[in-house]
């Protein structure tokens, strides 16, 4: 069975079904704020797996999309009054198009050539978006976005359910042979295109996807916040997914969206340091590349379910 | 006229000495430095560090400063480097990861308020009848004697010759008894040594705090990008040319949008040319 | 006689002001085996990748029985049936043998029924002799396992014409023997044309029916083996070859 393993299933339904309790465990708005952050996090670090973990082209500039996808959906409500439910429709295929923009010219490069191309796009859009501050409210960003829930858990359970889709969307793509091609593709190109294969066809779709799924999810954070702001757009939170990623173990999907998850959680906790929260991330991607290949979250959840087997 | 010549002269001066140490790392080494804007800050609070405790001497301070990074770049290159040579894209994570401790550990340290290290040289000249601070003419000078002192050290000294072999073919040299790790943290040592002595030249002039080092590794890449990757030739030119592309567009526009100047210049090497537009 | 194949017409392409490949014309004949043969840097490796779109001409066309494909890009190119193998066999990280070989049928408008392709890459991974290793992942094979794995792969596309780039490159002389009944066994059985680039004369010489010369970018003799090692050019350059080849 390729498709459907079933611990990895009745662990992740398992998993929602927790999370889903939360809002009738605690009606505490800072909790349930906490999780959708987290949620949001999660849907990043996997959309940026399923084109880096898969192909191995390390993009640092998924915050471009992730930005995109907020200020698509903020302007939209601000500037038109549209409500931030089609704002949340319209932001994947505004994030995926320019995924596929940005794709085209760049796909071609290799290995670090490719993440600094990814990485100075992403400079350059957060950089007109303070410039052009007339349209995009420069530092201050998009703000005064008209909630679309009637009440925070609401609003929760629609983040919870996309997020839970998408991540499992994902991951069957990557378990789906379109999947196994694209890690050909990271593996070896040209024996590919020797197979018959449309590599480049091939990643510039999956970059789209990628950065589809990365619009959703910040429409969605747009839609908690009630603003769209430049920070959305930065380098630090392009490099923070990539570290989730590492942290997660590339290629598996579903490890980067739950050391997202997990990281994003102890960060906010750790909000109370302040000043040692981002010290912490240092700290933690330093020993996760010195000492493991595969990230901490995949060879745990492989190691665990051996001993449980 | 004559000030966008200084001034753009001295751009060019701050680029090209953090350039052409990050592309000297990366054309023998093989590794790009994601720490060399900590480098860069930790040279600027060494300095402050010498001034500020033991009352130094600013140009005692300086060198003091060199020292010491030199010590941390072959450190830094035995202990995050070294280790994960077979896998680029880990020694990329690897420095990310400690440039962000550094930048940390100073703003625990110091705290996020700027801080100012003494000029070396004081007071305005007048030259061309512009009048520029002493610091700037001096940092002119020197980017153009320490590249030419690194230029004839690649040349013509032993050991120069060695990181020269190195650079062209690493199996090749160490066939030829070549030590490449001594060569690597000699490298390492040079890169970072240069990024305190640029970051304690421009520091006096901007100000000196934790994250000081994210703009002039932006630029140094965009430079070492634009000018080709590992080439020193290509990084001198192109520190020249976006240098005084920048001061035009800050004259003509502003200083934002002189900003994005460079960085589409980068974008589009990448894309069109990523050999850079002097390199191979 | 029937059309040839493949047909390169004064195929050209220079890097840096050095002509890799100059001027070549070859007809390769339907149903043959023939061989490129010629030393290190005559410019065959080039040459493939000219006939396969892996590199853009300089001047010349190619034609694919009497279509003209040149330039034409490689995923194209495979799907029209001109199939190529690379001179360094490598092993798809992370892909079993089965999957490795099932790539061709897994691409999106591949048009293969799953179950009729997984019966193709079962029966090939039989013929090449790696179906005990179906299950391993393709980093764990030796060598000699991965190039028949490579055939293996190129032949699930049903080839009408099999470009083999040194087959036997890197392999002891009782896998080179394998490696040559095997493509004697796929051009009778599958009814694939074969071109082959080698610079190993022995194994070559009792395999091909029609050979190529080339030296320094050019074609310096055609003929059978027979004919061919005759030839005072190639007496010359191959002479010139063993003098520092070991």
């Amino acid at each position: 069975m390729r498709f459907f393993n079933r611990t990895d299933s009745v662990v992740s339904l398992a998993a929602l079904a927790l999370l889903a309790a939360v809002p009738l465990l605690t009606s505490d708005n800072y909790v349930l704020g906490i999780l959708i952050t987290a949620i949001c996090y999660a849907i990043w670090a996997g959309s940026w797996d399923l084109l880096s973990g898969l192909t191995g082209r390390e993009n640092f500039g998924h915050s471009l999309f992730i930005g995109a996808g907020a200020y698509a959906a903020a302007y939209l409500n601000t500037a038109y009054g549209i409500d931030l439910g089609w704002g949340i429709v319209v932001a994947p295929l505004v994030s995926g198009t320019l995924g596929a923009l940005i794709g085209l010219p760049t796909l071609r490069l290799q290995g670090p050539y490719f993440a600094l191309a990814t990485l100075v796009a992403s400079a350059i859009a957060h950089t007109l978006c303070l410039l052009l501050w007339r349209v995009t409210g420069g530092e201050e960003g998009l703000s005064g976005i008209l909630p679309m829930a009637g009440s925070q858990s609401d609003y929760y359970y629609l983040v919870l359910t996309i997020g839970f889709v998408s991540i499992a969307a994902m991951k069957l793509f990557a378990l789906s042979d379109a999947g196994l091609v694209l890690r050909a593709i990271g593996s070896d190109e040209a024996i590919c295109r020797a197979a018959a294969i449309d590599v480049d066809a091939y990643k510039i779709t999956t970059f789209a996807f990628s950065a589809a799924f990365a619009g959703l999810g910040g429409a969605l954070f747009a839609g908690y916040q009630l603003t769209a702001a430049p920070d959305l757009l930065s380098s630090g939170l392009s490099i923070t997914i990539v570290v989730m990623a590492y942290v997660g173990g590339m290629g598996t999907i579903y490890g980067p969206a739950v050391a997202a998850l997990f990281l994003a959680l102890i960060v906010e906790y750790l909000r109370g340091f302040g000043e040692y929260r981002l010290l912490v991330y240092g700290l933690i991607l330093l020993v996760v590349v010195r000492l493991t290949r595969h990230g901490f979250v995949d060879p745990f959840w492989r190691w665990l379910k051996g001993r449980l087997a | 006229m004559a000030e966008i010549l200084l001034y753009g002269a001295a751009s060019s001066a701050s680029y090209a000495l953090m350039a052409v140490g990050f592309t000297l790392v990366f054309g023998v080494a093989r590794v790009l430095n994601l720490a060399h804007g900590a480098f860069y800050a930790c040279g600027a609070y060494a300095m402050y560090g010498f001034c500020a405790a033991f009352g130094a001497a600013p140009a005692i301070a300086v060198l003091a400063a060199i020292a010491v990074l030199a010590a941390v770049g072959a450190i830094v290159n035995r202990f995050f480097v070294e280790p994960l040579r077979a896998r680029p894209m880990a020694v990329l994570m690897s420095t990310l990861a400690l440039s962000i401790v550094a930048e940390q550990t100073l703003l625990i340290t110091f705290g996020s308020q700027s801080r100012n290290i003494p000029l070396i040289l004081d007071g305005p000249v007048s030259l061309l009848g512009v009048r520029i601070g002493a610091q700037g003419l001096l940092l002119i000078a020197v980017a153009i004697v320490v590249i030419g002192a690194l230029w004839l050290f690649l040349h013509k000294a032993k050991l120069g010759k060695a990181i020269y072999a190195t650079s062209q073919d690493p199996v090749g040299a160490q066939l030829v008894g070549i030590r490449t790790s001594t060569v690597f943290a000699v490298v390492f040592a040079v890169s970072a040594a240069m990024a305190a002595l640029s970051a304690a030249i421009v520091g006096p002039m901007q100000t000196v705090s934790p994250e000081m080092g994210l703009m002039p590794m932006i630029k140094a890449f965009s430079v070492v990008i634009v000018g080709g990757l590992g080439s020193i030739g290509g990084s001198i030119a192109a520190a020249l040319l976006l240098g005084y592309s920048e001061t035009i567009v800050s004259y003509l526009v502003s200083t934002e949008w002189a900003q994005i100047v460079s960085l589409v210049a980068v974008f589009v090497t990448l894309v069109v040319r990523p050999s850079g537009l002097f390199g191979k | 006689m029937t059309d040839p194949i493949l047909r390169a017409v004064g195929l050209t392409r220079a890097f840096g002001g050095i002509k890799a490949v100059s001027d070549v014309s070859i007809a390769v004949r339907t149903g043959s085996i023939t061989g490129i043969l010629g030393p290190n840097g005559a410019g065959k490796t080039t040459f493939f990748n000219l006939l396969t779109g892996f590199t853009k001409t300089g001047a010349g066309e190619v034609y694919l029985q009497q279509e003209r494909i040149t330039n034409l890009p490689p995923h194209l190119l495979a799907r029209r049936g001109l199939v190529r193998t690379f001179q360094l066999a490598k092993p798809l990280a992370g892909l079993t043998v089965e999957e490795t070989v099932l790539l061709p049928a897994l691409r999106v408008g591949a048009g293969q029924d799953r179950r009729q392709a997984r019966e193709r890459a079962a029966y090939l991974l039989d013929r090449v002799g790696l179906a005990a290793k179906a299950e391993a992942t393709s980093e764990s094979l030796t060598y000699g396992d991965l190039r028949r794995l490579e055939i293996a792969r190129a032949l699930m596309l049903r080839p009408k014409l099999l470009l083999l780039d040194e087959p036997f490159a890197g392999l002891g002389a009782g896998e080179i023997e394998t490696v040559s009944q095997l493509i004697h066994e796929i051009r009778d059985r599958e009814e694939v044309t074969v071109l082959i680039i080698e610079h190993k004369l022995r194994e070559f010489f009792k395999l091909v029916e029609t050979v190529i010369v080339m030296v320094a970018g050019e074609v310096v003799a055609e003929g059978t083996p027979a004919e061919v090692v005759k030839h005072p050019k190639v007496l010359s350059a191959y002479l010139g070859e063993r003098a520092y080849e070991h």
